[in-house]
């Protein structure tokens, strides 16, 4: 799947991926592709800007740490992340479902 | 999972680090930290190719293609840059404001009578002193919203709004300065310790935002192609 159809629900998909715990950048990025059954697979230029623009808005934060010789970032979910979460599952819900009953409706066969 | 890579692996990634760092102007922590992380994350990549098969130097270059093509990746990476250096500029105007301000209240204040009669003609071209303040503190709020904001990530409000919040604050601390100084060559001042406070803190501001603006002033350059 393209990054452009992703447009609009990076931020949640992120989001819902910290909420299991701790992770830096490509981990994140791993764990995208795998629990999408390999459908999102982003660049992974793309998704540091979007982790970073999280943590502008306090909805994560991160911390630096050491391995291997080489420093390493690690992003978490703040509680105003959580909340956040929720609420984009619930307008997601809403999103979906709206969708399904449209796409899903037959014309009804015209009557002269 | 992390392995010794061998040199050509690393010297692949390090070529194409080379690449963004260009694209991301001056050297500053935001910079290094956006290297930093992105080092991690394409060697990282490279020993997961590699654990699964690949010579190392075919595995960095699959890292690289995981990355994206700079030339789409690259705004995207230099307008988040951008945005974290706005944000941190309007915080050091925003920090600084009330200390200022509560130093040169102080400073004027306490001047003697003497010193603010002799002063008196500056006092008309202080009146606009306190909207530049409140000014200045509006495009620092204006730049930090902007720069946290989730809807606008590649928006050019938070550059704008921090080199705005900056020009006026700079100038504003300028003209603070030279008010203190008149005052004071103007008959003394009782209250030493508060004009150097007062002297001190604008200098530092002055430091601080004009270094940073420097870095948000500057063109950014794009990136070279891969």
């Amino acid at each position: 799947m393209r990054a452009e159809a992703l447009k609009g629900h990076l931020d949640g998909l992120l989001l819902a991926v910290l909420e299991a715990g701790p992770a830096h950048g490509y981990a994140v990025v791993e764990a995208l592709r795998s629990s999408s059954g390999g459908s999102f697979d982003l660049p992974t230029g793309t998704v540091y800007p979007a982790l970073h623009r999280l943590e502008r808005a306090g909805l994560a934060r991160s911390g630096w740490s050491v391995v291997a010789g080489r420093r390493r970032r690690t992003y978490e979910l703040t509680s105003a992340g959580h909340r956040a979460l929720a609420d984009e599952r619930t307008r997601w819900e809403e999103f979906a479902g709206a969708m399904s009953t449209v796409l899903q409706s037959r014309p009804q066969p015209a009557t002269s | 999972m992390t392995m010794a890579l061998d040199a050509a692996a690393v010297g692949i990634v390090e070529d194409h680090l080379a690449r963004i760092a260009t694209a991301l102007g001056r050297r500053d922590a935001v910079r290094n930290d956006v290297l930093d992380e992105l080092r991690d994350c394409l060697l990282t990549a490279t020993e997961q190719h590699v654990a699964s098969g690949m010579a190392p130097d075919v595995a960095a270059r699959a890292a690289l293609r995981d990355y994206g093509d700079l030339t789409r990746v690259a705004p995207a990476v230099v307008a988040d840059v951008t945005a974290t250096r706005a944000r941190g500029t309007a915080l050091v105007i925003l920090g600084f404001g009330p200390i200022a301000a509560a130093v040169w209240a102080a400073a004027i204040a306490t001047a003697s009578p003497t010193t603010t009669a002799a002063a008196a003609p500056w006092r008309a071209a202080m009146s606009g002193f306190g909207p530049a303040v409140v000014l200045a503190a509006a495009c620092a709020l204006t730049a930090y919203g902007a720069a946290s904001s989730l809807r606008r990530p590649r928006s050019r409000l938070p550059r704008a709004a921090a080199v705005a919040a900056t020009v006026v604050s700079v100038v504003t601390d300028l003209a603070a300065l030279a008010y203190i100084t008149i005052l004071v060559t103007a008959g003394g001042h009782d209250r030493w310790f508060i004009v150097l406070a007062a002297a001190l803190v604008s200098a530092i501001r002055v430091v601080l935002v004009t270094r940073s603006a420097r870095v948000l002033w500057a063109r950014q350059p794009k990136a070279a192609p891969a």
